[in-house]
């Protein structure tokens, strides 16, 4: 509790939980003003291209802020302190993944409100639900993905090579499309370009693919960071 | 400072002829790139001593202060410190009895000297009025009161050292490791701070600058191709008519077999 609340206030104090908990709000204002110039369909995809751009920026946060907290020797001065390694990079982990979790469902309940439903006919509660959560979930294997080059790279190095990676790891979920079940299928499911038939079960299979990736990034930034010299 | 354990105990005749160990170093190696900076160190202690770590490699006592303290990774051999090993010991053990100050502060610029105390405090699991009352303490006994809600970032050098050092300070640890510490500090004020109370309370210095440390510790160990080439009381330099510098300890390894 006591290293919680340490990582919360650090993160607040350096404006970071601020750009963790806005990012997804401004994607969501973005996509109602392109809403209104360009139709609904262009308004989609802009708020799911924003989803996207805030889970790529939110892993640059959480990325940098761990790097800086390593190169400023504070994390030493925890671990002199007998605080275990891994509860140290849990933390970075979790608070920020608590942080983006409730970002992404107020910006998706703000743009649900704005936006017309996609396809024919407006979803149920359960589908607006899955959607949002699975167009949340890709911000957490990049989180963990961050924190894992974090380990042993500059903030500078880190944020290019976070948003840089994303970039290109984009590329494959843009050409596979709606036709396969990806970890970046929340964003499909945003932009209405899943069937309609098929919201749930493409959205739970794809944030079961987030959580699985989170898992495995985590596992391999806190073994780094175990053999990390400080 | 408060000393938990009376100082008398630990100066009483038995205990000088017990020699309790409080740091004990086995077969310890680490290599850096392929450099062996560390190869086979073997070291003990003994309670309420104050020792300089000297190395021929600058960087050999520095490393193995942070191997000791948790921050650096041993290739092999073992370290234990007033009983415990890092990798079995209690967290809340660890940390009330193993204190530790690098050449830099680190502790996280955003906070005031106040709330590092405090947060060094809860971490060593200090609670309820004995907290405030420690941390009012310490904040006067290391003249960090004036600033003391002030965010360190605003203050100098001088300032973070004495913050470190009084945070290590606060769990009162029977070992104290400081590596390079208090560079900032003018003379006389890191002398008057590196004199640390409690004759229990056992210190390692690692310092690439020797000569500075003259009047603070009572034992020097020099480190020279990995391993421990010199351990000997500081007096040995005076019977050999040496400087307390890394060249006169570098010959008093040479004499001393």
């Amino acid at each position: 509790m006591i290293l919680t609340v340490h990582v919360a206030r650090q993160l607040w104090i350096q404006l970071r939980l601020l750009g963790l908990l806005v990012l997804p709000a401004i994607a969501a204002v973005v996509a109602v003003i392109v809403d209104g110039q360009f139709g609904s369909e262009a308004g989609r995809l802009a708020l799911a291209v924003g989803f996207a751009a805030a889970a790529v920026l939110s892993a640059a946060l959480v990325g940098t802020g761990f790097s800086e907290e390593i190169g400023s020797g504070a994390a030493a001065w925890l671990v002199v302190r007998a605080v275990p390694r891994t509860a140290l990079i849990r933390a970075w982990l979790a608070l920020p993944a608590l942080a983006v979790l409730v970002a992404f469902v107020l910006a998706g309940i703000l743009a649900g409100l704005a936006l017309p439903p996609p396809l024919e006919g407006a979803p149920g509660p359960v589908a607006v639900a899955v959607t949002v959560l699975a167009a949340a979930a890709p911000a957490l294997p990049l989180s963990a993905a961050a924190l894992a080059i974090a380990v042993d790279a500059s903030s500078r190095v880190t944020l290019v090579t976070v948003v840089g990676g994303a970039a290109i790891l984009a590329l494959p979920f843009v050409l596979l499309g709606e036709t396969a079940v990806h970890p970046a299928s929340g964003y499909w499911l945003v932009a209405g370009m899943v069937p309609a038939d098929r919201p749930i079960t493409v959205g739970l299979q794809a944030i079961g693919l987030c959580l699985t990736l989170a898992a495995l990034a985590w596992a391999g930034a806190a073994l780094r960071f175990r053999r990390r010299d400080l | 400072m408060p000393t938990s354990t009376p100082d008398a105990l630990w100066s009483s005749p038995a205990a000088g002829r017990l020699r309790p160990v409080a740091v004990e170093v086995n077969d310890l190696a680490r290599r850096v790139g392929n450099r062996p900076i560390l190869d086979g160190i073997e070291l003990a202690v003994p309670v309420g001593a104050r020792v300089l770590l000297a190395g021929v490699d600058p960087e050999a006592p520095s490393l193995l202060l942070r191997i000791m303290a948790g921050l650096a990774r041993a290739d092999r051999g073992t370290v234990t410190l007033a009983g415990l090993q890092r990798e079995t010991a209690i967290p809340e053990g660890w940390v009330r009895r193993i204190g530790f100050v690098g050449s830099d502060p680190g502790i996280p610029r955003w906070m005031t000297a106040a709330e590092s105390l405090d947060l060094a405090a809860r971490l060593s699991g200090i609670d309820g009025a004995e907290r405030q009352r420690e941390i009012e303490e310490f904040l006067q006994a290391f003249r960090l009161g004036a600033i003391r809600d002030r965010p360190l970032q605003h203050a100098g050098r001088i300032i973070l050292e004495r913050t470190a050092l009084a945070a290590a300070l606060l769990p009162d640890p029977e070992v104290l490791l400081l590596d390079e510490p208090l560079r900032g500090q003018a003379p006389s004020d890191r002398l008057r701070l590196l004199r640390i109370p409690g004759e229990r309370r056992t210190v390692l210095i690692a310092s690439r600058y020797p000569a500075q440390q003259g009047g603070v510790v009572d034992r020097v160990v020099l480190i020279r191709d990995g391993r421990v080439a010199l351990d000997a009381p500081i007096g040995e330099l005076d019977v050999q008519r040496l400087p307390l510098s890394l060249r006169g300890l570098t010959a008093l390894a040479d004499l001393v077999p």
